[in-house]
């Protein structure tokens, strides 16, 4: 065998190849730079969309039919009381050390979360995922086997938890989707163009109903002239409420099976109802100030309010309750109130931006003091959101709170993650 | 990460002048190791990307190309692994692929093409990047000797068919 000198080689494959590469320029490598921050921004934005959404919208029961859990009281035994009712619980699995993030409850019981050492890593092989899951409201966290290019991805993409019910939960980085359907004893892997029907779930209602652009699935951010309403699994005779679904729309569906599409135009939104399946729809009289719809977990409250803001953030004064087939305008909501959410009960759950949280009925305001004070500075005002079984969660990075029971009688339920 | 090496330029400060120096260099290297000329460009310029999103940091690094080559080299890995998994799906469909035309200039990448990843990392390391054993080492995360036999075998390999090649030419 001849001797090869390979330095030599390899020295005139770099003098030919490098004149071959021409750097963009680092005009390119900005501009990619602020069209990637400006997705992630996107991305997160559309989630927290999704996620801070009202709660019919994303309402998810088990498609499976299996029941709701009940309402469980949280158990002491395993908790710090700090002050009064409000209960403090850790989230991790025993021997965890690495901090989660905050865990998505998909009703008093159950929730998920998972630690994730990839923010702020510069090399992929130091980034490490592990999930967990609760099946007690919180008190203990078992650790959950994932698929290897989930514990150790090779991407930095973002990974997002899609929690559909108690068994199923959804997983999605910038390339793909794991699901599993038995609580996380299995998972299945589906490319980004093609999730699982599973994960459309995530945005319907509990009927399966969801709203998207044609030729898309709903997952995306949606961006079409005009949307359409269908049903996951191609449920039959689906017919398209008697409004236009641009962009500013709300979709709810009330634990009683009725459907509601609210959409904003100009300056008032017009709601139509189903009350079988989308079959057919009776629209209601348009109001003039309102800006959201909001329905109730058990779907017997529906609500307008209006927005001071065309920020995401409502701020919201003015409320309409429907009677009957009539909106009825009450009393105003405190001056401060940042955000809003209708539960059950007739109560709707405020957030102020001068700290706080707290439930409004009969026109009167009632603060839990659980939650008092626990932010100060109005941009980081948290928002309620209903889970479907009734259970009210309110997050407040890097906490979130959980309020467990019926009406106004909750106990409150704190979750660290550090 | 590491020092600079003796004699060594000085990391430039201006990440416009960091990135007019090191993107020809980089990108040679991922050519060698992918084999694919577009894919290298992209890779290193994501590396420039995600180098530039932490310059004020990285800028002050003893070596900041050295941040830059990692990252390269890891999404380029991630990238190979894609690739594969793409190769065996196209392989269980039995669709047959011929090779194109051959130019001079890639004799040396069709050479590489017959090493295993791992080796062929090591040996595009060694000569393009100009890295010692100790610091494909420490940039695989593999022990020397690891490095070391990879080398040996990736040498031997290449040698051979380059031999054959040369000899076939001639015939």
């Amino acid at each position: 065998m001849r001797e090869i000198n390979l330095d030599q080689l390899f020295a005139e494959f770099e003098a030919t190849a490098a004149p071959t590469f021409r750097p963009p320029g680092v005009s390119d490598v900005q501009h990619r730079v602020r069209r990637r921050r400006g997705w992630r921004h996107l991305l997160a934005g559309w989630v927290a969309l999704l996620l801070a959404g009202p709660v019919g919208a994303y309402v998810l029961t088990g498609a499976d039919g299996e029941p709701l859990p009940p309402n469980p009281m949280p158990s002491p035994s395993t908790a710090l009381v700090p002050d009064g009712n409000l209960i403090d619980r850790h989230v991790g699995a025993p021997g965890a050390t690495t901090a989660h993030v905050q865990p998505r409850f998909v009703d008093a019981r159950h929730g998920w979360s998972y630690s994730d050492t990839c923010f702020g890593q510069d090399l992929i092989e130091d980034c490490e995922r592990s999930l967990i899951r609760t099946t007690d409201g919180g008190a203990t966290w078992r650790g959950i086997t994932v698929p290897p290019s989930v514990a150790e991805p090779e991407s930095f993409d973002y990974l997002e938890l899609l929690p559909l019910d108690a068994q199923r939960l959804v997983m999605r980085d910038g390339n793909r989707y794991f699901l599993t359907t038995d609580g996380g004893a299995t998972f299945t892997e589906h490319p980004g163009e093609g999730p699982p029907t599973a994960a459309l779930f995530f945005v319907a209602t509990s009927g399966g109903f969801v709203i998207h652009c044609p030729g898309l699935n709903g997952l995306e951010p949606p961006a079409c002239p005009r949307q359409q309403l269908t049903r996951i699994g191609g449920g039959g005779g689906v017919n398209q409420p008697p409004v236009v679904l641009a962009s500013n729309y709300r979709l709810a569906e009330g634990g009683d099976g009725r459907l509601w599409v609210g959409v904003k135009e100009e300056k008032k939104l017009t709601v139509a109802v189903s009350e079988d399946g989308a079959k057919t729809w009776r629209k209601l009289p348009p109001v003039t100030g309102a800006a959201s719809l909001l329905v109730s977990p058990d779907g017997a409250d529906v609500w307008l309010v209006d927005s001071q803001s065309e920020d995401a953030v409502p701020n919201p004064t003015r409320t309409w309750r429907l009677v009957g087939d009539t909106w009825r305008e009450g009393a105003r909501l405190p001056g401060d109130t940042y955000s809003v959410e209708a539960g059950d009960g007739g109560l709707l759950w405020l957030t102020r931006t001068k700290g706080g949280g707290g439930y409004f009925v009969d026109g009167r305001y009632t603060p839990v003091p659980e939650l008092d004070g626990l932010w100060s500075d109005p941009k980081d005002v948290p928002y309620f959101r209903t889970l479907p079984d009734g259970t009210i969660e309110l997050s407040s990075p890097p906490a979130i709170y959980l309020g467990v029971g019926s009406g106004t009688d909750r106990t409150w339920i704190r979750f660290r993650t550090q | 990460m590491t020092a600079a090496p003796p004699g060594a330029d000085p990391p430039p400060v201006d990440f416009s002048e960091f990135y007019q120096v090191h993107f020809q260099r980089v990108a040679v290297q991922l050519y060698a190791y992918l084999g694919d000329h577009a894919e290298a460009q992209d890779i290193t310029q994501e590396a420039f990307c995600r180098t530039l999103e932490r310059w004020d940091r990285i800028s002050g690094y003893d070596d900041p190309s050295a941040f830059v080559r990692r990252v390269a080299w890891n999404l380029a890995t991630s990238r190979l692994r894609r690739v594969r998994t793409a190769v065996r799906h196209l392989a269980r469909q039995r669709e047959e692929h011929v090779p194109g035309p051959n130019p001079d200039r890639v004799v040396l990448l069709d050479a590489l093409t017959i090493l295993p990843a791992a080796q062929r990392r090591a040996i595009v390391l060694h000569h393009l990047a100009q890295l010692t054993v100790a610091e494909i080492a420490d940039q695989l995360g593999v022990p020397e000797g690891t490095v070391k036999s990879w080398l040996s075998r990736a040498r031997t390999a290449l040698a051979r068919h380059l031999t054959e090649r040369q000899e076939a030419g001639r015939a």
